[in-house]
């Protein structure tokens, strides 16, 4: 009859614990809270205060670095993952995700984006354009500026004058 | 001394006991006025054929599709081919043109020269060698 007890008892206290660890003595996101004046558990960042590294960021945004053969290579690249689904690989406004129906970004090789400055490039793909999102958060300013310069290597591998190239005229079709 | 005998039932069992009998004739009953409504009233089976409609257009291999269109892209990227010419305007391959960018030095993101438009009517010179 004891046993009987103690097993009785024991599957009562186990029965009324959330083994879960759903409820805890802390705050859920956004929750109320008596603790600050503006009664959220969410604050707000003090004035002034910068994410780290916020300032080398803006410096790198307004000097573009030196274009190197290393900076190129790193265009392409980024250039190919962030850029390519939507612009395509060529720069034509015709990637993967274009093919699926989104709206179909401009073509890198039109006059009008053949003249435009480069900083026209670097703020839509730190602000965004269009249906185009934001990218600062993906791709540092450094990178940014890479991209730019490989945008400018699409435009030219398409008008290009062939006189500087050597043997071209031996390669064309 | 134990009483041997049973006891009472508390419940009415006749009762209990028509009540399902008559459930089970009431079900029976029904079943057999439905086979029969449903014979004379159904003279020939009722078959809808289902309606064809068209295939949603869904990728059925989309590693493949991205590897056929990023191959197309990149066999742009690759090839000279006569733009203008006369005036020796050519798409050339884009690790040349990438040289040509990186050897402009302080200029590298300068606009690119308009040497031809473009938006020029198809037709015109149409990017074909003669």
């Amino acid at each position: 009859m004891r046993r009987v007890l103690l097993f009785a008892f024991a599957l009562v206290v186990a029965g009324c614990d959330n083994q879960s660890m759903q409820q805890q003595n802390r705050y859920d996101t956004y929750a109320p809270s008596k603790l600050w004046p503006n009664g959220s558990e969410a604050q707000p960042l003090p004035a002034g205060v910068v994410a780290q590294g916020d300032l080398a960021r803006a410096r790198n945004a307004k000097e573009p670095p030196p274009v190197t053969n290393s900076l190129m290579r790193t265009g392409r690249e980024d250039f190919d993952v962030f850029c390519s689904p939507c612009h395509g690989l060529a720069g034509d406004g015709d990637g993967m995700i274009v093919q699926r129906g989104f709206p179909a970004p401009p073509s890198y090789h039109t006059d009008r984006l053949r003249i435009a400055p480069a900083s026209h490039f670097f703020d839509v793909i730190t602000n965004g354009y269009g249906v185009m999102y934001s990218y600062a958060a993906r791709v540092p300013p450094h990178d940014r500026w890479a991209i730019v310069a490989y945008i400018r290597a699409l435009q030219e591998s398409r008008y290009a004058q062939i006189a500087g190239v050597p043997r071209a005229r031996e390669k064309m079709p | 001394m134990p009483n041997d005998r049973p006891e009472t039932p508390g419940v009415a069992t006749r009762a209990v006991l028509f009540t399902a009998i008559g459930f089970l004739v009431f079900i029976a009953i029904s079943l057999v006025f439905l086979r029969v409504y449903y014979s004379e009233e159904i003279r020939q089976t009722i078959f809808v054929p289902p309606t064809p409609f068209a295939k949603p257009q869904l990728q059925t291999n989309d590693v493949a599709d991205l590897a056929r269109l990023q191959a197309e892209q990149r066999d742009k990227l690759s090839r000279f081919t006569w733009v203008d010419r006369e005036r020796g305007i050519a798409t050339i391959p884009i690790d040349e043109a990438m040289n040509r960018i990186v050897a402009r030095g302080a200029n590298a993101y300068a606009p690119i020269e308009l040497n031809i438009s473009a938006n020029r009517p198809i037709g015109a010179n149409g990017g074909k060698s003669r």
